[in-house]
């Protein structure tokens, strides 16, 4: 059975979201996060973050993905496309974090979709989930 | 050495940044996000004629975000997005650069307030040792695993292709010409998007505005022009008046293919098409909804009788047929919160149609 999610409210307003692919599963979960751990920029979905932002076009807080929290499948994935941006932006850590942060996700802290090419996958947590009570790891970037 | 002199020696040392007025980059249409990782790295922007790009550099004491914004050329895009030239040739290319300064979350294209105004600022780069900082790679190459709205796979190298003319042209067939073609152009552009992949949300906030007249179909088809890269936009390259001359154009030559065509096929059926567009245009009068504004409604939610949707249905898809229309009809259905609306959008889009087709039948294109 699928747990009760965070923003339920909100994701019900969408278009199915979020989405019968995906589903409630034990897995780890690498995430950008900023030095401190309980920076409020760290767990909060961009919905939240930067209501007025954008999203393929759309804005943030009208997107499935604006509510759901942005994860790796590894903390390789995480440097890759860290690496990618920063050739283009050379200061883009400020806007990421120069840190990642490792949660343990279990069945019931919520539901995530597939990974997709590069090892991304979005994390819906379910009502009563603390991330900061699920980080296995929290240190700088290997970049 | 005297003071006097010493002090016209200081005044001498360039500065490398020029606040100037944000008027610069007013009127600055988003189109994309050219590469994204949690938030835009580079964003691509329009005004009446030039591509701009704007580059995430870094963020300044008062935590407003910091971007690098400058035109680029077609050519430069094109070759930025081919993967042929890196970020970092397009920032140092011989063009204007601001640096902006704004608060995090507020967007280029969206109406300001005073408040929001006096809270960015823009300072003219007038040397590159100015942003050295921020320079990108030199092997900062277009990623499309970055990239999640842009899409090089299918046609988006423009290109320059001939509409041929004839006959005497005056300054009003021009300007008829123009109009039409570039409607249709955008309306063809945005029903079967392929560089830009998320144009079927921009349409449909469109098409969930208030619809009660003839001013929203026009401003429609005005946005939805907005809506073309400066990169895919109508450009003429030569115009040849003569006869038979031409007019050169470098867009999408399958787009602009797909407006003369779609005159051609007018042109075949227009009985057929004509008794149709006369069918629908009556239904709406005589359903009382030509004038209604059913914008936020939904199929379910018309105060229609299900025969009347359904016959609303029957004509469009019939219409859509004869003009061999269905993938775009589909497309734009799909974007529209009832079937009202895209009847009124197709009828529109017909009249727009018929006006190609008579430049066609008299001659003036060939």
């Amino acid at each position: 059975m699928k747990p009760q999610l965070k923003y339920a409210v909100q994701l019900k307003k969408i278009t199915d979201c979020p989405g019968s692919a995906a589903v409630s599963k034990k897995c780890s979960g690498f995430r950008y996060c900023f030095p401190k751990l309980n920076d409020p920029k760290n767990f909060l979905p961009r919905a939240h973050l930067n209501p007025s932002g954008r999203y393929r076009g759309r804005l943030v807080k009208e997107c499935c993905e604006g509510y759901a929290l942005s994860m790796y499948t590894s903390h390789g994935a995480l440097v890759a496309k860290a690496r990618l941006a920063l050739k283009h932006s050379p200061k883009f850590l400020k806007y990421l974090g120069d840190h990642f942060v490792e949660l343990a996700i279990s069945a019931s802290d919520g539901i995530c979709t597939p990974p997709a090419n590069g090892g991304h996958f979005s994390f819906f947590e379910a009502v009563g989930f603390d991330p900061l009570k699920a980080v296995k790891a929290h240190a700088v970037l290997a970049l | 050495m005297p003071l006097a002199k010493k002090h016209r020696a200081i005044r001498k040392v360039p500065s490398t940044l020029e606040r100037v007025s944000v008027s610069h980059i007013q009127g600055h249409q988003f189109i994309c996000d050219v590469l994204y990782l949690e938030g835009p790295i580079l964003s691509l922007y329009r005004d009446t004629h030039r591509n701009w790009l704007y580059l995430w550099c870094d963020k300044d004491q008062w935590d407003r975000e910091v971007l690098l914004v400058f035109p680029v050329s077609r050519r430069q895009l094109v070759d930025y997005l081919n993967a042929s030239v890196p970020l970092r040739t397009l920032v140092l290319a011989k063009n204007e650069k601001y640096l902006l300064h704004r608060p995090i979350g507020e967007l280029e294209g969206q109406d300001l307030n005073e408040q929001q105004l006096a809270n960015r600022f823009l300072q003219k780069v007038l040397s590159d040792s100015a942003i050295a900082e921020y320079l990108p790679e030199k092997d900062s190459f277009f990623d499309t695993s970055l990239s999640p709205d842009i899409t090089t796979a299918e046609e988006f190298i423009p290109t320059a292709f001939d509409v041929h003319i004839d006959n005497r042209w005056f300054f009003g067939d021009l300007d008829k010409f123009s109009r039409v073609y570039s409607q249709i152009y955008a309306f063809f552009y945005c029903s079967r998007p392929q560089f830009v992949t998320n144009l079927s949300e921009r349409v449909r906030n469109y098409l969930h505005s208030p619809w009660t007249g003839g001013f929203s179909r026009v401003n429609l088809f005005e946005a939805m022009k907005k809506c073309i890269p400066s990169l895919h936009d109508l450009e003429i390259r030569e115009i040849t008046y003569a006869s038979p001359g031409s007019i050169t154009i470098e867009a999408l030559p399958s787009v602009g293919d797909s407006v003369l065509e779609v005159g051609r096929r007018y042109l075949k059926c227009e009985e057929d098409a004509s008794e149709i567009e006369r069918k629908l245009r009556q239904a709406l009068s005589s359903f009382r909804v030509a004038k209604l504004d059913l914008s936020s409604k939904s199929d379910s939610e018309l105060p229609l009788r299900p025969e009347n949707t359904q016959f609303l249905q029957k004509y469009c898809d019939e219409l859509v047929k004869v003009l061999e229309i269905k993938e775009e009809f589909l497309s734009l259905n799909a974007s529209s919160p009832n079937i009202v609306v895209s009847t009124k959008v197709l009828l529109a889009l017909v009249l727009r149609i018929r006006r190609i087709a008579q430049l066609q039948s008299r001659g003036f294109l060939t």
